[in-house]
């Protein structure tokens, strides 16, 4: 990073994606250093004076800046979409090959570049391929940044003396964070950023399987559907009340086509605490009902992931591979979710 | 977590002591809520005048202990996730329960206190 406007880049990235707190706790890192300084006066100053002389004078490495920024904004608040590789197709899926297809036989040139945080008005670019972590080695990730003009409406109305209506809109530019996300042994994750346009989302996760499109294709994996977990997270619910508990359930019953779903009024409502509703659920599942939506708070612990609490949405308008990952969370704490579907979706009730 | 005391504000507040003791006792009741919606106060505690409820809520608001938020009612009649600080900072569209956007236009707005304690 020897460039000015990169550093630039950097420095507006972590002050729009990071909390102040996740910045100190960078700086206290290297505590006692004398270009480090911890207290400012506002996130202005921490970023723009602090962080900038700890970053410049290489008290603390770039790579640094570029783990926080990652952390801010690869996991949570977003769609994530399961598939499911066969055991062939998963030991072909290493770093290295995915590479070589995306990039050709210099692909450890093109790699050595990330990450790289500019975006491309009105297009979308790879902008970091990398191995996830270093408790799991097979992982690895690829990022895509997007940046999208967008007219959005500021509400203002005029009226005109015949009756029209002027409606204003204002440009916006909207920066867009997409990636593909494997998760050895045998799942693929797409995960899309959150939008209340759902045409968004469609078009970002076709645009996240276009871009994977040199290594692998969509037909080559199968989703990876939750009924099976949702059924025994909501099934096993009381003896797991130190895991997690739940507050809305969408129920359908397939060959009738009928659909329902049970609300608790609060959003920090639990539907198991209502003995009634306990039994509705139990016994619908029983009878042959299924879930296709169910809305999981997993609880923070202690000593082990999650360290923060998590709020999942596991399967989004009727899509059961679709889980919502309501809030940013830590990489940690999203696995954590994911070795529990896959936990839920093997045993049986 | 530890219980909740509100003793010293019930103390300073002879008026309103039955209805703060009775908050009290509904908070150390339900740990897990972090949100306090009036209407299901009234509710819950049927010994205690609304408006004695409303003033107690409002003096623990004072205190420092509660915090005023704003909350928006689904098409399905329940609260969505979002909470804000000012009704007029609501946007235009917000999720439901299954992430299904809504005009919030025609939706119920209710104020709900949240525990800062």
């Amino acid at each position: 990073m020897s460039h000015q406007k990169e550093l630039d880049e950097v420095l507006s990235l972590v002050e729009t994606l990071c909390t102040a707190e996740q910045i100190r706790d960078l700086l206290r890192t290297r505590k006692g250093n004398e270009n480090i300084r911890i207290t400012a006066e506002d996130k202005d100053d921490l970023v723009g004076r602090n962080l900038r002389t700890a970053l410049e004078t290489k008290a603390i490495e770039i790579e640094k800046a570029f783990d926080l920024i990652r952390d801010a904004e690869e996991n949570g608040n977003q769609h994530i979409f399961y598939y499911r590789a066969s055991q062939k197709l998963a030991d072909t899926l290493t770093f290295e090959h995915v590479a070589k297809q995306l990039w050709g036989a210099s692909w450890n040139k093109t790699v050595a570049e990330f990450p790289s945080i500019r975006l491309k008005p009105d297009s979308y670019k790879i902008s970091d391929f990398r191995l996830f972590s270093t408790r799991k080695p097979k992982d690895w990730i690829l990022k895509i940044y997007g940046q999208k003009t967008i007219m959005r409406p500021t509400g203002k109305t005029d009226t005109e003396s015949d009756g029209s209506v002027w409606r204003q809109f204002i440009p916006e530019n909207l920066r867009i964070v997409l990636s593909a996300r494997w998760n050895a042994p045998d799942l693929l994750e797409i995960r899309i950023q959150r939008s209340e346009s759902r045409k968004h989302v469609e078009e970002w996760y076709d645009q996240v399987w276009s871009t994977l499109s040199q290594a692998v294709t969509r037909d080559q994996f199968k989703p990876w559907e939750l009924k099976t977990a949702m059924r025994n997270i909501a099934l096993q619910a009381e003896e797991n009340a130190e895991i997690y508990d739940f507050r809305d359930v969408g129920v359908v019953d397939d060959i009738n086509e009928i659909f329902g779903s049970f609300q608790a009024f609060s959003d920090e409502g639990n539907l198991f605490k209502s003995q009634l509703t306990r039994d509705a659920v139990k016994g619908f599942l029983e009878s042959g009902g299924d879930l296709n939506s169910l809305a999981v708070r997993w609880f923070a612990r202690p000593t082990s992931e999650p360290q923060e609490e998590m709020k999942t949405l596991l399967g989004v308008r009727r899509k059961l591979h679709e889980v919502l990952v309501a809030g940013h969370c830590k990489a940690g704490d999203l696995d954590y979710v994911t070795s529990q579907l896959r936990a839920f979706s093997k045993t049986k009730s | 977590m530890s219980p909740v005391s509100f003793e010293h504000l019930a103390k300073q507040n002879p008026k309103y002591k039955r209805a703060i003791e009775q908050l009290q006792a509904w908070v150390n009741a339900h740990p897990q809520d972090r949100v306090l919606n009036p209407l299901k106060l009234r509710k819950d505690i049927r010994n205690v005048n609304p408006a004695e409820l409303t003033m107690a809520l409002d003096l623990l608001r004072k205190a420092g202990l509660l915090h005023r938020v704003y909350k928006v009612v689904t098409p399905a009649g329940v609260l969505a996730d979002a909470e804000f600080d000012d009704p007029t900072a609501i946007p235009d569209k917000l999720p439901d329960r299954f992430e299904e956007y809504f005009e919030t236009s025609d939706a119920d707005v209710i104020p709900v206190f949240r525990r800062i304690a």
